[in-house]
């Protein structure tokens, strides 16, 4: 799937484009398509720079988790993909505004403790 | 009136002094950052969207003592529990209003099985309040999709605790 998105912000990435064709050096590609590049300054103490090309329309919430701890500096590098639990889920980015936004069912206005009974006065 | 009288009448000295400034900032080092494709650097420790673990086998973590919950200075959250058919003890209701929480790290602090963790994610803003009230099936597919990094925050944070 291929979501669209506006010419304006088509052409709001194009600095960020011209950076990586400068500088970028190309780290990998998460299993969403997005790529992911550094660059920048080498001197000791001062942070390198990370960034992503996202697929699709920019998102920050598209990024999983794997390597999310990269792009955030709190760790070095991505965690492999060899650690993955069964049961967990694959990654999903913010749906709020789309008919997938998750919803309670049973929440909040008619949500009643099941354990407490309403006082009822003499 | 000299020369010099009229260009400090006219400000000139302190115009030239504010423009020397900008020059000269042009060859600092950026302190901006070009989110969404860059984003700025998070502790292990970072308290955001809240999630519940499982333990490696996939059995969920939370053992309903409530400890959280009475903990929470923000009354943000609500558990009820029932022993399981196979007798185990769990919650049959873990509520979080997450527009009351104030994201102290209180409950994750009570927690004597690491279940409720405040994971990394923050990019979770919703257009309306509804989505903002997670149940137990939110917060454990939150755990389910967040445990690669959460895992290692914690693993990372360890040796401080």
């Amino acid at each position: 799937m291929v979501d669209s998105f506006s010419f304006i912000r088509r052409v709001s990435q194009l600095g960020t484009w011209i950076q990586t064709l400068l500088t970028g050096r190309r780290i990998g590609t998460d299993s969403f398509g997005n790529r992911y590049y550094r660059g920048g300054c080498s001197l000791k103490g001062v942070r390198e720079k990370r960034w992503v090309l996202y697929k699709g329309e920019p998102d920050a919430s598209k990024v999983p988790p794997e390597w999310h701890i990269w792009l955030h500096h709190t760790a070095d590098a991505p965690i492999p993909d060899s650690q993955r639990q069964p049961w967990q889920k694959p990654h999903q980015p913010n749906k709020t505004g789309t008919a997938e936004a998750w919803l309670p069912q049973d929440f909040p206005e008619t949500h009643t403790r099941q354990s407490a009974q309403a006082w009822k006065p003499e | 009136m000299s020369a010099f009288a009229a260009a400090k009448r006219l400000f000139l000295p302190e115009i030239l002094r504010g423009l020397a400034l900008t020059f000269f900032t042009m060859f600092k080092r950026k302190v901006t950052i070009n989110y969404p494709y860059e984003k700025g650097p998070l502790s292990p420790r970072f308290r955001g969207e809240h999630a519940l673990r499982r333990y490696p086998n996939g059995e969920e973590r939370c053992i309903a003592c409530k400890l959280c919950e009475a903990i929470c200075p923000a009354q943000a959250i609500t558990i009820e529990a029932e022993p399981r058919a196979d007798g185990s003890r769990r919650t049959t209701l873990y509520d979080i209003d997450m527009t009351k929480c104030i994201y102290c790290g209180l409950c994750q602090e009570a927690c004597p099985v690491d279940a409720i963790v405040e994971g990394p994610n923050f990019e979770f803003a919703t257009e309306t309040h509804r989505e903002l009230l997670f149940t137990k099936e939110r917060l454990l597919a939150n755990g389910d999709r967040w445990e690669a990094e959460i895992a290692a925050n914690l693993a990372a944070d360890a040796r401080y605790k």
